[in-house]
């Protein structure tokens, strides 16, 4: 008995120094990841996942799934050829499922960038692409090219195409701009007549892009401009 | 010099379900003087409680009243444990080890140098005929082998006090013979050995003073020295007088 | 001390003779590579998922081996009574109970840098640049495991059968990684005019806070931590793991074999 009560007495000021660490955690630093129950997962996949503490595997694993579902290869390489005559009402649920990925991982850039993108440049969805990357600067303030993105979105919905080019100038600079951007970079040049600059763009993605069928639309450009044979 | 001394010692199990709990008592009012140098026997039938008694007093078990004195100092006391070698009915052993690293483990535990521990493992395993086999896991031991290292187990750190729980049971005739010589060299060696057992014959032959535990309770203590009646006449009239 | 190195030293023995150790090592290493399928199904995003996939393995398999260790060995050796061979030695209660948990210990800690250096290397060889986020999200995993391991020894003391420790141990790791949702469950009774909220509030400091440690799923949070924060990280960890262990000692004292 006595030796109980001397560990509950060792163990008492543990406890109290536990739930006082705890504290100032909590004081220092707000838990920076949504509630499950704002999540909404669509899958028990990533509820799972969420509640084993595991939100970045189920946001890459939803990301998978969005790829799947929009086909990557296969819906750029279409939207290649028919930049402007895209139907609308494709891939409706492109946003739904960008927001899923989002809410399981608001930190994930590249996410807000692709889906932003391709709403806005393959699919002339411009609202719904601001209104991803809005999301994307209220979770992350610090990362500016959400709004470069938006100014882009923003003049090319106005078919300012002048003010478009210099800001997507700026966001290919960056290592992970999606394909996409630079494709509709591409195009401009090509629309406004600056070949050597659509050339130089269609080039760098033919050496750079994973993709065999951006790839091979890459070189059908380059054929049309006459780089290649 | 008195090696145990118990006062009385009492053990009630208590079992608890759900709502209610229920108590056995294994051991009542056990008044007990054990001499040093002598070999003590523990005579009764399953379930009188030998084992508890041998339990309490290594301290697996707490005595729900009453206390233990070991060599004149109270249980539990942490350094009388390296003074006691004990040898449980059942032993169980850590059978991922090896036989020689299953004594450096528990010569560890009683703070022995590296160079102690050694010479006494070699010591230890020589005694019981396993020095070839220090190598092997445990795993691999044959019934035999693994009564062999139990009591290897208990000599490894020359104790004072033995308590053998049942050391003969499960034991071939020759193992049977092997260990009553152990335990009468090591009573000449002036150890002090308190056994329990059911068997009447092999108490009668290594032990010096018998008591005959029925239901708990220390019916009798018996001197073997001058005896006139036969031990088994002894014990089953002792027992079923007290049914 | 010696004691408990000692009983530290055979845990390890006990568990690198384990098959089940290698088992989880082997499929862990498994998984681990095989996030390169995954990542080649997800666009320019391949080194982010390797990482992630990466992590999450380390995570659940150091959890696994651990829970493995606490509940199987310690279980196993209060079930088959081995255990009373060590304590009719001179061994207090608690340097048996410090010495298991240290042991645990050092094994996780060792599985952990094994299968991050496999991590590592997969990344490197995918050309990842190296970010010392990842050395804070394996540190921040061990500390997890610290924290489980206490409790799944406490548990595995207090419960009788194996499938209940592991079951108990299992659902406080899941609630340890959703403690925020205990927030949002007292705002939503208090709306409903049912007021438990010291009840709640007890309940939140009493679980393990995995949430906040849980840094692998918020390492692209843009307000990296600070110096301070992960000091008290730190110290939680260990307060909470050793409020845990000395618990385990005190019912561990009181047992009977």
């Amino acid at each position: 008995m006595r030796k109980s009560i001397s560990l509950l007495i060792l163990i008492l000021p543990l406890l109290g120094l536990s739930i006082f660490t705890q504290y100032q955690v909590e004081r220092r630093f707000e838990f920076p990841l949504p509630l499950i129950v704002e999540i909404k997962p669509s899958s028990f996949i990533y509820f799972w996942g969420s509640l084993l503490g595991l939100r970045r595997v189920s946001s890459d694993l939803a990301w998978i799934r969005l790829l799947q579902y929009y086909g990557t290869s296969e819906g750029e390489e279409e939207h290649v050829h028919h930049l402007h005559h895209c139907e609308r009402g494709e891939y409706e649920d492109l946003l739904p499922m960008c927001q899923e990925v989002v809410r399981l991982d608001p930190y994930f850039h590249y996410a807000y960038l692709f889906g932003g993108g391709c709403l806005a440049f393959n699919h002339e969805r411009y609202d719904e692409a601001i209104e991803l990357l809005q999301q994307g600067i209220k979770n992350n303030p610090k990362f500016w090219r959400f709004r470069l993105y938006i100014a882009a979105i923003v003049y090319t919905k106005t078919k300012e195409y002048d003010k478009v080019v210099p800001l997507l100038e700026e966001a290919i600079k960056y290592r992970d701009c999606p394909e996409v951007v630079k494709i509709f970079l591409a195009n401009i040049y090509k629309v406004k007549g600056e070949f050597e600059k659509a050339i130089a763009i269609w080039e760098h993605i033919l050496a750079t892009s994973r993709d065999e069928q951006v790839r091979s639309a890459a070189e059908s450009h380059l054929k049309e401009m006459g780089i290649l044979r | 010099m008195v090696a145990i001394r118990t006062e009385n010692l009492t053990k009630i199990y208590i079992r608890k379900h759900l709502f209610s709990s229920k108590k056995t008592s294994a051991l009542e009012n056990l008044n007990l003087e054990i001499e040093d140098r002598k070999v003590f026997g523990l005579l009764g039938l399953n379930g009188s409680g030998k084992t508890t008694l041998l339990k309490l007093l290594v301290g697996l078990l707490f005595p729900t009243k009453g206390s233990v004195y070991i060599f004149e100092q109270k249980f539990p006391h942490l350094s009388l444990l390296s003074r006691i070698g004990y040898l449980p009915e059942f032993p169980c052993f850590l059978m991922y080890l090896t036989a020689s690293e299953l004594l450096h483990f528990y010569g560890k535990l009683y703070g022995l140098s590296t160079k102690e521990r050694e010479q006494r493992v070699e010591a230890t395993l020589d005694l019981v005929d396993l020095k070839d086999n220090r190598n092997d896991r445990l795993a691999d031991f044959s019934k035999g082998m693994l009564e062999r290292i139990g009591m290897a187990q208990v000599l490894l750190h020359d104790p004072e006090l033995l308590l053998l729980d049942e050391p003969t049971s499960g034991l071939d005739p020759l193992g049977i013979k092997k260990m009553r010589q152990t335990i009468l060299r090591l009573k000449e060696e002036g150890k002090t050995i308190l056994l329990s057992s059911h068997f009447v014959t092999e108490v009668e032959r290594v032990c010096d003073q018998v008591g005959i535990l029925h239901k708990g309770k220390l019916k009798k203590i018996i001197k073997m020295r001058g005896l006139e009646s036969s031990l088994e006449d002894l014990f089953t009239e002792t027992v079923s007088e007290a049914v | 001390m010696k004691k408990i190195f000692a009983i530290a030293e055979y845990t390890i023995k006990e568990n690198i003779r384990h098959k089940v150790f290698y088992t989880i090592l082997l499929f862990a290493l498994v998984i681990i590579i095989s996030s390169v399928l995954f990542s080649m199904l997800s666009g320019e995003e391949e080194t982010r998922v390797i990482l992630d996939i990466g992590l999450g393995a380390i995570e659940i398999f150091a959890f696994l081996s651990a829970i493995f260790a606490a509940v199987g060995l310690v279980l196993g050796e209060m079930e088959n009574k081995s255990i009373s061979l060590i304590l009719t030695r001179p061994v207090r209660r608690f340097e048996y109970i410090w010495g298991r948990y240290s042991g645990i210990l050092s094994i996780s800690l060792f599985n952990i840098l094994l299968m991050s250096s496999g991590l590592l290397f997969l990344l490197f060889v995918k050309g990842w640049s190296f970010d010392f986020r990842f050395l804070l999200a394996v540190t921040f995993i061990f500390l997890k495991v610290v924290i489980i391991s206490a409790l799944a020894i406490l548990i595995s003391l207090i419960s009788t059968s194996p499938i209940s420790s592991i079951s108990v141990t299992f659902f406080l790791w899941v609630l340890g990684h959703v403690t925020d949702h205990l927030k949002y469950l007292n705002h939503v009774l208090l709306e409903e005019g049912v007021k438990i909220t010291i009840f709640l509030k007890a309940i939140y400091y009493l679980l393990p806070n995995f949430q906040y440690l849980n840094i692998k799923d918020y390492i692209g949070y843009p307000n990296p931590l600070v110096g301070t924060t992960i000091f008290w990280q730190v110290a939680y960890s260990l307060a909470y793991a050793s409020v845990a262990t000395w618990l385990s000692v005190l019912v561990f004292s009181r047992k009977e074999f």
